[in-house]
């Protein structure tokens, strides 16, 4: 186990693991202590082993929550968080829980258009996946894409009945521009379930804020007649956007 | 699944493998350290509205934590083992100058921290497993900066006393 004080170097001005969790958790850091932690390796090196505890623990933190929502009285179950995280909606759903993770990523290939690369953990390790390999319940998913010259994207899994979810932008309702234009790393990732089906997830990349609910339509409209999505249909889906996608198909975890 | 929920399962999963993390580093037990951080996070499902907004949710939750993991020390020490009886007494016979760093770095903390106020314990803690300053661990237990002060002087004393007063 790491401790602060396990760590030569780390002195009387560096920042605590109170304020790198904070910066973990949420992304901020004030003013000054970002400061530090441009010039003090120490500080770097020791943010650099929080975040790959909550990457390398997501599995474990995600059962603990789970567990724990479930022991939680239901009428004691807090309303206080709106405060503390207003504007930041996690898509609830039923395929995927959201949870913070971090890889190091390979820059995607740059000759292509539009494109999704995939990241995969599982049990600890992060590999690079590939669409229509078989995924276990428990696998967390990062996306890395390359949206060109269109302004806009949207991260959307899809089910095997055409049902739609939009992961990014976080809990929105259309299509978002991505901070920098190029090969943007998303803040979330998924975590795959124990349901069955095969699902997708699938990258819009458009030139205005296209909304959920044309996507939605757009791939409701692409089901064949028993009600289920097939993966060549999404060749035919009809958008005002570049579509990329990949499938997951469900392996048993071995 | 309510909205409300949601938003705690978020805070959950961003701030859980710092619950984590110090559950293992005081319990030194990983499958009682789990069990802590599920109880937290269980705490924040029904304790949430205690929280104010006076104070930052990290410290919030390392307070919470902190407490939870006493807890189970307290509980663990009613039922206290005869080897934990002779982990402190290695740990009173090794040459080590820094007697705090030893008991935290070793499997003795649970008993040391035994003759300890509540206040202290948590303290103790903040300081040698987490390593935080004075101003932030008043933060985190809100009292003064002067008495947290007051507090790590004595704690030092209180440790050097105890290594000379326990028989090898
Ligand atoms: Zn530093």
């Amino acid at each position: 186990m790491s401790r602060a004080f396990d760590e030569p170097g780390r002195g009387a001005g560096c920042l605590s693991d109170l304020v790198l969790d904070v910066k973990v958790a949420e992304g901020h850091l004030a003013a000054p202590d970002a400061a530090h932690l441009e010039t003090c390796a120490a500080c770097a090196a020791r943010l650099l082993v929080l975040e790959e505890q909550q990457r390398i623990w997501a599995p474990d933190v995600l059962r603990l929550a789970a567990r724990a929502k479930a022991h939680a009285r239901p009428r004691a179950r807090a309303v206080w968080a709106r405060r503390l995280f207003a504007g930041l909606v996690p898509a609830a759903c039923a395929a995927a829980a959201l949870v913070f993770f971090v890889v190091d990523e390979a820059p995607p290939d740059r000759s292509k258009g539009v494109a999704m690369s995939l990241f995969v953990q599982r049990d600890g390790e992060v590999f690079i996946g590939a669409s229509g390999d078989a995924y276990q319940a428990g696998d967390a998913f990062r996306f890395r894409v390359r949206p060109r010259h269109h302004p806009y994207f949207m991260l959307v899994g899809v089910d095997g009945h055409g049902r739609t979810t939009v992961f990014y932008p976080l809990g929105g309702d259309a299509a978002a521009p991505l901070e920098d234009h190029d090969e943007v790393p998303l803040d979330a990732s998924l975590v795959l379930d124990d349901a069955p089906e095969q699902e997708f997830v699938l990258g819009v990349f458009a030139d205005r804020a296209v909304t959920a609910g044309e996507v939605a339509r757009a791939v409701a409209a692409a089901r064949a007649r028993d009600g289920r999505l097939h993966e060549d249909a999404l060749h035919d889906v009809t958008l005002d956007a570049e579509l990329s996608w990949v499938v997951l198909n469900k392996g048993a975890r071995q | 699944m309510t909205f409300e929920a949601d938003q705690v399962e978020q805070l959950c999963r961003a701030y859980g493998s710092s619950i984590l993390r110090r559950c293992r580093a005081i319990l030194k037990n990983d499958a009682e350290a789990e069990d802590a951080a599920q109880e937290v996070m269980v705490l924040l499902f029904e304790k949430g509205q205690q929280f104010r907004g006076d104070a930052a949710v990290s410290t919030w939750i390392y307070r919470v934590t902190t407490n939870v993991c006493l807890n189970h020390i307290r509980s663990e020490s009613r039922r206290r083992t005869r080897e934990q009886s002779g982990d402190v007494r290695d740990w009173i016979e090794k040459e080590n100058p820094d007697a705090q760093r030893f008991v935290v770095q070793s499997d003795v903390l649970r008993e040391a921290l035994g003759g300890l106020s509540d206040l202290d314990q948590q303290i103790f803690v903040l300081r040698h497993v987490d390593g935080l300053r004075q101003d932030e661990i008043a933060e985190v237990v809100g009292r003064s900066r002067r008495t947290i002060n007051k507090r790590l002087k004595k704690l030092d004393e209180w440790t050097e006393k105890k290594r000379a007063e326990v028989p090898s």
